[in-house]
């Protein structure tokens, strides 16, 4: 069992206890509760302040919150309980729950301080999902409020009639304004907090390096990747092809026509589950490049590494060149003909040459891709300025 | 030029009567300002009459019909008009003829299928100024052919529509000069709007709220005025994409949480199958805001009735 996949059994284990219906809803000790005075290390080991929710078994907040299992069909009653200085709510984000469990201040309740409540619905869909507070909500998502939920069948199948995989792994982008966190009553004006520091499971840079991070696979089937964001920019993932990714659902729904993901583009409040059957072997990375809203401009990428559990868990024997994949075009070789499209995991600007040396392109690719439409067959070589990623090549049939 | 106005108001009227009588079928170019919370700012929009009004026009036609607009430009400077939306290339490739500044013009629309389109002004300045509007394709209003009954009807669709945007006052300052001022990034939007209105204002508006009963199906035409990207949260439902024109992969997709990309459309299909109040916002909770004041922006309510 992987380290992540025991996270998660044990996120199973704590969450069953909640597996009761609304009439004994009294009954149950709170399983949540919210806290504003969490610290959150960064990856420069600054200690950040945060506001979050944790299990009050362990009596302990975390960024993000813990992740949250329930069974198809299941009845659940989240009692939450908050000893904070101000009011919060759970918004179970996707679960299309009723009007009073939807954990809106102004349509549903409050849980205000000192308070405890309850938030009841059946977890009829299965499919990833989220929840996060919904009390002055621009701040309080900023301030880490959030976590994943994820709603599982019990035969193994991601849906009915779907294929069976081996584990889950969440990935919940989100992102923070470091300003705002160390200073959340100075943080108005609400509509100009531009995020500076950008996380995948709460966790960013060398950190995601750490072996706890790791998606650690076996041959025992695909391991499905449970994606979502509560970030306020836009992410842009990049599967390596050897990871063979195909994304099966979006918002906790079946899609009629998986399709192949090379490239993923997840917006705040989307979730997607892809599954990815990795070549035996592999060790590398999946990038999430982070875009920000306004100015649709490139502000960083987070790697995500996969790595093939035959290899070990010693790092010191993993190549450090994986964690900064090699430039890569894709799909490639490509085939030639209108609107055809080649992409490359790099936002920097690249240099295009061809066969001949003549330059074809000099200038950043978009998220798009490249329009190849009139280019001819052949064999061209791409180079980018960036130390780390350097030089590849892509045929053109 | 009174003279040139006569001639403006009788080609109008010629024009109009020979169309289908609609106000939908002369649209006026006019040149304001609006208010927003602390800001006063310059407004180009597309208006039903002669009188300016902060709100752009939506257009309604039959799909798979050539159709007419008699455009009216109350503007100081020349315009063209352009269509994009679905995947119809008969849209994108359409321009308009120019609009002369004071002048009267029928335009021809191409016959388009069914789906959302954006009709707006090209350039930059009429684009920071917000000259975008909605063109619905496709989808009769409550008692036209194809949508028998009566709003209260639990088999009719009822159709909304929002035209999505974020403001900038410092932005549009830089075009509402003699001469246009060099923009400098960054990008930061002070309001953010369904059709040019922002939270609370977007729940007394009847095309903007979502008031449906129980069992009823309501169609939202979704576009995207402005730089920024959006994404749309629904409360309580999941909505059908029946059209996204940046990712046209996704109709029929199943979604509670739905990017409209800058300058592209969606249409989404909502079956009321619960009753209550549950809001619809931007998820990008900056756009939930109204000069940086939380709750406003981009966020309305779904009502469901029994």
């Amino acid at each position: 069992m992987t380290r992540i996949s025991l996270a998660i059994a044990l996120a199973t284990a704590l969450s069953i206890v909640s597996a009761v219906g609304p009439v004994l809803a009294q009954a149950l000790p709170p399983l949540l509760f919210s806290e504003m005075d969490g610290i959150h290390t960064l990856d420069d080991g600054t200690e950040l302040p945060f506001w979050g929710y944790g299990y009050v078994a362990e009596n302990e907040i975390t960024l993000p919150a813990p992740v949250l299992i329930y069974t198809l069909d299941q009845n659940v009653n989240i009692v939450f309980t908050n000893p904070s200085p101000e009011s919060h709510t759970i918004h179970l984000h996707g679960l299309d729950v009723d009007q009073a469990n939807d954990g809106v201040p102004t349509t549903s309740m409050f849980i205000p301080m000192n308070g405890t409540g309850s938030y009841a619905f059946t977890a009829d869909h299965e499919g990833t999902f989220l929840y996060h507070c919904h009390v002055t909500t621009t701040l309080h998502l900023s301030m880490g409020m959030y976590g994943m939920l994820i709603v599982k069948r019990p035969d193994g199948l991601l849906f009915e009639g779907g294929p069976a995989y081996s584990t889950d792994v969440p990935v919940l982008f989100s992102d923070l304004e470091i300003a705002t966190n160390l200073d959340p009553t100075g943080s108005f004006p609400f509509h100009d907090l531009r995020p500076d520091y950008f996380m995948v499971n709460g966790f960013s840079g060398t950190q995601l390096e750490e072996p706890e991070q790791i998606i650690h696979y076996s041959s025992d089937g695909p391991v499905a990747l449970r994606i979502g964001s509560m970030g306020y920019s836009r992410t842009l993932c990049y599967f390596p092809p050897e990871l063979h990714a195909v994304c099966h659902m979006s918002d906790g729904r079946a899609l009629s026509a998986p399709f192949a993901a090379d490239t993923l583009t997840v917006f705040s409040g989307e979730r997607f589950t892809v599954l990815i059957s990795p070549d035996p072997g592999f060790d590398g990375t999946i990038e999430a490049q982070f875009w920000n809203a306004p100015d649709n401009g490139y502000e960083q990428s987070q790697f995500i590494r996969v790595r093939d559990e035959v290899l070990g868990l010693d790092e010191a024997a993993a190549s450090t060149a994986s964690l900064h994949p090699a430039l890569t075009a894709y799909p490639n070789p490509i085939a030639s003909g209108s609107g055809v499209r080649l992409h490359f995991n790099s936002p920097n600007a690249l240099t295009i040459f061809d066969a001949s040396g003549r330059l074809c392109h000099n200038a950043p690719v978009p998220p798009s891709g490249l329009d190849i439409s009139s280019w001819s067959a052949g064999h061209y070589t791409a180079h980018t300025s960036s130390p780390d990623k350097g030089t590849t090549a892509f045929i053109i049939q | 030029m009174p003279i040139k106005l006569l001639i403006n108001v009788l080609l109008t009227i010629g024009l109009s009567s020979a169309l289908t009588s609609s106000a939908q079928d002369t649209l006026w170019i006019s040149y304001g300002t609006w208010v927003q919370e602390l800001d006063t700012m310059d407004a180009l929009r597309f208006n039903p009459n002669d009188a300016f009004s902060s709100n752009n026009a939506v257009i309604d036609r039959p799909a798979d019909a050539a159709s007419q607009l008699v455009l009216v430009n109350n503007d100081s400077l020349d315009h063209t008009l352009s269509l994009s939306g679905s995947a119809d290339d008969a849209a994108s490739s359409w321009i308009g003829a120019n609009l002369l500044a004071g002048d009267t013009t029928a335009l021809d629309f191409p016959a388009l299928s069914q789906g959302s389109y954006r009709y707006f002004l090209n350039g930059d300045r009429a684009h920071v100024l917000g000259a975008a509007g909605l063109l619905r394709v496709g989808f009769p209003a409550p008692g036209q052919p194809g949508n028998p009954g009566s709003p209260s009807d639990p088999a009719t669709t009822l159709l909304f529509n929002w035209n999505l945007c974020e403001w900038s006052p410092t932005r549009i300052a830089t075009v509402t000069g003699p001469t246009p001022e060099q923009w400098t990034p960054p990008y930061i939007p002070k309001y953010f709007t369904i059709n040019e209105r922002s939270y609370p204002a977007t729940i007394e508006d009847p095309a903007t709220e979502v008031n449906l009963l129980l069992g009823q199906t309501g169609i939202i035409s979704v576009t995207n005025h402005g730089y920024m990207d959006q994404v749309v949260h629904f409360h309580g439902f999941h909505v059908t994409i029946l059209y996204d024109t940046a990712t046209p992969q996704r109709q029929n997709w199943s979604k509670d949480t739905v990017p409209v990309r800058a300058g592209h459309t969606v249409t989404l299909e909502l079956h009321a199958d619960q009753l209550g109040t549950y809001p619809v916002h931007a998820h990008n909770l900056i756009a939930v805001t109204n000069a940086g004041f939380y709750p406003g922006g981009m966020l309305t309510l779904i009502q469901v009735t029994p």
